[in-house]
């Protein structure tokens, strides 16, 4: 889609020309009629960003949504470390206290650094810590953490979230039944290779089973309730049924999760995590509709009126 | 750096391009007294009036950071390597070394001339920092700070689908502050993080052209 996305930058480009006379445009740009400010910003992430394809080692283009919001990368260093095996005792001395650890053994003070993410040979500027890790091999830590936080990730007691329909729990057939997800971000405290782990994940995609057969997603919007007077209206999330029957359904919501190790920075977790919510059942009816031109009074055995067996469907 | 052109020189061709290019009321040029007297006619860009230097700089040369008194002096160009000439790996790598080089010297002298001349107006973030940059240097405003460092510049040198090659560039950028033409300290923007910028460019008629610059996410 970087065809799409490239076009939509022109266009903005343009519309920013047209609208303003190009000398104005130059001096006086920011809301207090002072010229824009800002850093050099490559752009926002929101609005898409390069990922580095591993098969192809190019860089190819991703939609929003599609990429991590955190584009830095994290790694740490041992505090006081003088390289090989040795570290400076003095250093030691003075530095944040890592003694007794889950193992009742003593940990090692490390800092945290980022550097931009995807960048090959980045420079690392200090991020945070001293913090503690506590690990006969403190060096290979994180990367055996990182192998292990996927499954962990998945093995996680997360709530996709509640499903509601409107209407609810009987709906027609032919109409459109507005479903939306409520799904909240949710956090947990793990142990793994004796390291605390503070693990977030907050929803982001929905893929939504109506039960039919047919399903919808993964897709960024989890729907919106509809106020009762326009129930029926089309929505992002809605369907509608050709058969009536009782359907299950079944909401999965795809988890983006960050890991931090004895309060460090949050990584992110490669992966999505899916969940999905307990099936829930949704009642669909047929309505049908006859017109008459008497009422009840004149033509007693109208269909409806008091006493009339209803027809077969 | 060493500046082989005499500052006055020097400070007459950035304004020429200046005018030339009409971004510019032509005052910014005479603003805060430090442009010589001669007059640069629109369009000429080379110091065809002066004598070839020869002379070591006169002391009156020596750069000068900008800081709470007043603009940079006597900023020196980036010069293009003679690397970055050419349709190699390093002549990219040196190329966006360079064009970051013209960007730090952008923010510190207001005069984004040789960034557009070798960046298509397509590129939203290049255009946004020119807005900057010109803006904040023009009607006696100036900038401190904001310079720019590219610690880590890589390309496989192929070029992709869309017919750019790529350059993976980490930038570092100092703390911005922006002054009124009256003295004051308007604001400042703390030293931003370092940034991972993917580079789009093409080689076209004998030398490297930008297209875009867009962050890279991992």
């Amino acid at each position: 889609m970087r065809g799409t996305a490239r076009l939509d930058v022109g266009l903005f480009l343009l519309a920013v020309f047209a609208g303003t006379s190009f000398n104005a445009g130059m001096a006086n740009d920011g809301a207090d009629g002072k010229p824009v400010k800002g850093t050099w910003v490559p752009g926002a992430v929101t609005v898409g960003a390069w990922t580095l394809d591993p098969g192809s080692g190019d860089f190819i283009w991703a939609e929003p949504g599609t990429v991590a919001s955190d584009p830095y990368q994290y790694k740490y260093e041992l505090q006081c470390h003088l390289g090989g095996g040795d570290f400076d005792t003095k250093c030691l001395a003075v530095v944040v206290d890592c003694k007794n650890g889950p193992d009742g053994k003593d940990g090692i003070p490390v800092v945290w650094l980022k550097a931009p993410a995807g960048v090959p040979n980045p420079t690392w500027s200090f991020h945070s810590g001293p913090t503690c890790l506590f690990d006969p091999k403190p060096e290979d830590l994180l990367p055996r953490i990182a192998a292990m936080i996927q499954t962990e990730f998945q093995r996680l007691p997360i709530a996709a979230g509640s499903v509601t329909a409107q209407p609810s729990p009987h709906t027609l057939r032919g109409a459109e039944t507005n479903f939306f997800a409520a799904a909240a971000e949710q956090q947990f405290d793990i142990t793994l290779l004796t390291q605390k782990v503070h693990v977030v994940a907050k929803p982001v995609q929905y893929t939504w089973n109506y039960g039919d057969g047919t399903s919808l997603g993964p897709q960024t919007s989890a729907g919106g309730s509809l106020p009762q007077d326009r129930w029926g209206e089309k929505t992002a999330t809605s369907h509608i049924y050709t058969q009536t029957g009782d359907f299950p359904v079944v909401l999965t919501t795809h988890f983006q999760g960050t890991y931090s190790v004895n309060g460090g920075p949050p990584l992110p977790i490669p992966g999505q995590g899916q969940f999905s919510s307990p099936p829930q059942t949704v009642s669909v009816w047929r309505s049908i509709t006859r017109n008459y031109a008497d009422d009840c009074l004149r033509n007693p055995q109208g269909q409806g009126c008091p006493g009339v067996v209803p027809p077969a469907p | 750096m060493t500046s082989r052109t005499p500052s006055f020189v020097r400070r007459r061709r950035v304004c020429a391009a200046m005018v030339a290019l009409s971004l510019f009321p032509v005052a910014a040029c005479t603003a805060g007294g430090t442009t010589p007297g001669a007059t640069a006619a629109p369009g000429s860009s080379s110091p065809t009036a002066s004598p070839t230097p020869t002379a070591t700089p006169s002391p009156s040369a020596s750069y000068k950071p900008a800081d709470a008194s007043g603009r940079a002096e006597n900023v020196p160009v980036p010069v293009l390597p003679d690397a970055a000439k050419a349709e190699t790996k390093e002549g990219l790598e040196a190329f966006a070394r360079y064009w970051f080089q013209l960007l730090s010297y952008g923010y510190e002298t207001g005069d984004a001339s040789r960034l557009e001349a070798t960046t298509s107006s397509g590129c939203e973030a290049c255009e946004h920092a020119k807005k900057v940059l010109t803006g904040w240097h023009s009607d006696g405003r100036w900038l401190v700070g904001g310079r720019l460092d590219t610690p880590s510049i890589s390309t496989r040198f192929r070029v992709t689908s869309d017919g750019n090659y790529q350059v993976a560039i980490q930038v570092s950028q100092q703390a911005l502050s922006y002054y009124n033409a009256d003295g004051s300290l308007d604001s400042a923007d703390p030293k931003p993080e370092d940034t991972g910028n993917l580079m789009l460019a093409v080689f076209r008629n004998g030398s490297w052209y930008v297209n875009n610059i867009q962050p890279i996410a991992g």
